[in-house]
């Protein structure tokens, strides 16, 4: 007997139309294996895929469809009808990707309106000054990192290959081109991000053009990955963690100071510019 | 409320409605235990089972669904992939290929297929599997009446 035909049995289980096969509940946090489609409450096929982990002794990669047997190697889940996250079946053991903290804080920077940061780094000067040719020795670490978060994947050294790349030649051609006819600041910016977010598509998704934006301002931050992490965190109102556990009321009133104080982060990106 | 509980329930509540549905299986829950059920199957049609009233127990473990229910026949069956004395069934999807999508309901139309198709090359039952083995159908045939009438059918008076 084809266990199809439980799926496909002439009444449904329960009120709700479409219930999760596991716990012939409603679905909580609708989520679909990536080869069939069907459909599970998140928590269900997770506890699934971690039975049957646990009955190989080889690390999993792909699990059966509990309904018809396909061979899936993820479950998408997450869906906002721009995006969604895929959780791969070899990662299930430990969870699933565990990001770090620092990739996790990333991530919830990509919550915040675009365009959160514009008032502390002075973009427009950075391509009036054609900053982008002087080389970015963080550049590489934080777009790792950046990517990690993103793709929810620990090995994204091609992704990050060639986004360095696209943006080296991308360079490389302003500096030749500055020679013959100087284009204006604009454009140079408007092609930048066009490029970029063309190179990055594939993998970033509905994630691109923010990471794009993210991209430029770290760039034209001109800090490292720190510095520039300490001036976002404290944007968002969080607590740096150095601070935790070592909250004294004085320490406390001076960093509200600071952080009312928007200025000092200009001046940190004025020293650096020259 | 475990996630078991409360998927047996939703069964339970199915089974209910679902009754008249499948004329051919009789769930019944255990008036005190959730996790115990049994099950009088009908004897497929065609078959030296035919005719016959085949009770199941049903003890469910506490990860269900994610492991499957055990299963077994409280009524004497003379069939290669049921051990005549336990009463335990040699079938797959109670074993490895256990999914769970499936339910009690679908486990039991799963043995009644059994019934009607058996795998004599994984015997529990060896003088029952090997009749089927040596070509000798009729033999088999005739056993499986014959425990069919003597077990699973009323007396006659």
């Amino acid at each position: 007997m084809a266990a199809k035909e439980i799926a496909d049995g002439s009444s449904p289980i329960d009120e709700g139309s479409d219930p999760c096969p596991i716990c012939l509940g409603p679905i909580f946090q609708e989520s679909y294996l990536d080869t069939c489609f069907h459909k599970f409450c998140f928590n269900c096929i997770k506890r699934w895929i971690r039975v049957v982990s646990s009955k190989v002794s080889k690390k999993l990669s792909s699990v059966k469809c509990p309904l018809c047997k396909r061979e899936n190697i993820s479950i998408i889940h997450n869906y906002d009808g721009y995006s969604f996250d895929r959780h791969y079946v070899d990662r299930n053991i430990t969870d699933g990707f565990v990001l770090t903290k620092e990739q996790r804080y990333r991530l919830q920077c990509y919550y915040t309106e675009s365009g959160f940061l514009a008032d502390v780094f002075d973009v427009p000067r950075f391509w009036k000054m054609k900053k982008l040719l002087q080389p970015n020795r963080w550049r590489e670490a934080w777009l790792r990192r950046e990517l990690q978060a993103l793709m929810q994947e620990e090995d994204v050294d091609i992704v990050l290959h060639h986004l360095v790349g696209v943006m080296d030649s991308f360079s490389t051609r302003i500096a030749q081109r500055r020679k013959q006819e100087a284009r204006s600041a604009e454009t140079n910016q408007e092609q930048f991000k066009s490029v970029i977010a063309e190179a990055a598509h594939p993998f970033l998704m509905a994630r691109t053009d923010r990471f794009v934006d993210e991209v430029e301002l770290f760039l034209a931050s001109g800090l490292n990955v720190e510095a520039y992490d300490a001036i976002y965190k404290q944007r968002l109102g969080w607590n740096n963690p150095r601070e935790i556990g070592a909250a004294n009321e004085a320490r406390e009133e001076e960093e509200e100071n600071r952080r009312t104080r928007a200025t000092p982060f200009l001046f940190l990106f004025d020293e650096d510019s020259d | 409320m475990q996630a078991s509980r409360a998927r047996l329930f939703k069964e339970y509540k199915e089974v209910q409605r679902e009754k008249v549905a499948d004329p051919d299986i009789q769930l019944v829950c255990d008036d005190t235990n959730i996790f115990k059920w049994t099950a009088l199957i009908k004897g497929p049609s065609e078959t030296p089972y035919e005719g016959g009233v085949f009770q199941l127990a049903f003890a469910v473990p506490e990860p269900y669904p994610l492991q499957p229910p055990q299963v077994r026949f409280l009524t004497k069956i003379f069939h290669p992939n049921v051990h005549f004395k336990t009463g335990e069934i040699c079938l797959d999807i109670l074993k490895n290929a256990w999914s769970p999508a499936w339910t009690l309901q679908s486990v039991c139309r799963a043995i009644i297929a059994l019934m009607a198709h058996p795998e004599p090359d994984s015997p529990l039952n060896c003088d029952s599997g090997n009749l089927l083995r040596s070509g000798d159908v009729r033999g088999f045939n005739s056993m499986a009446r014959m425990y069919t009438r003597l077990a699973a059918m009323p007396k006659k008076g």
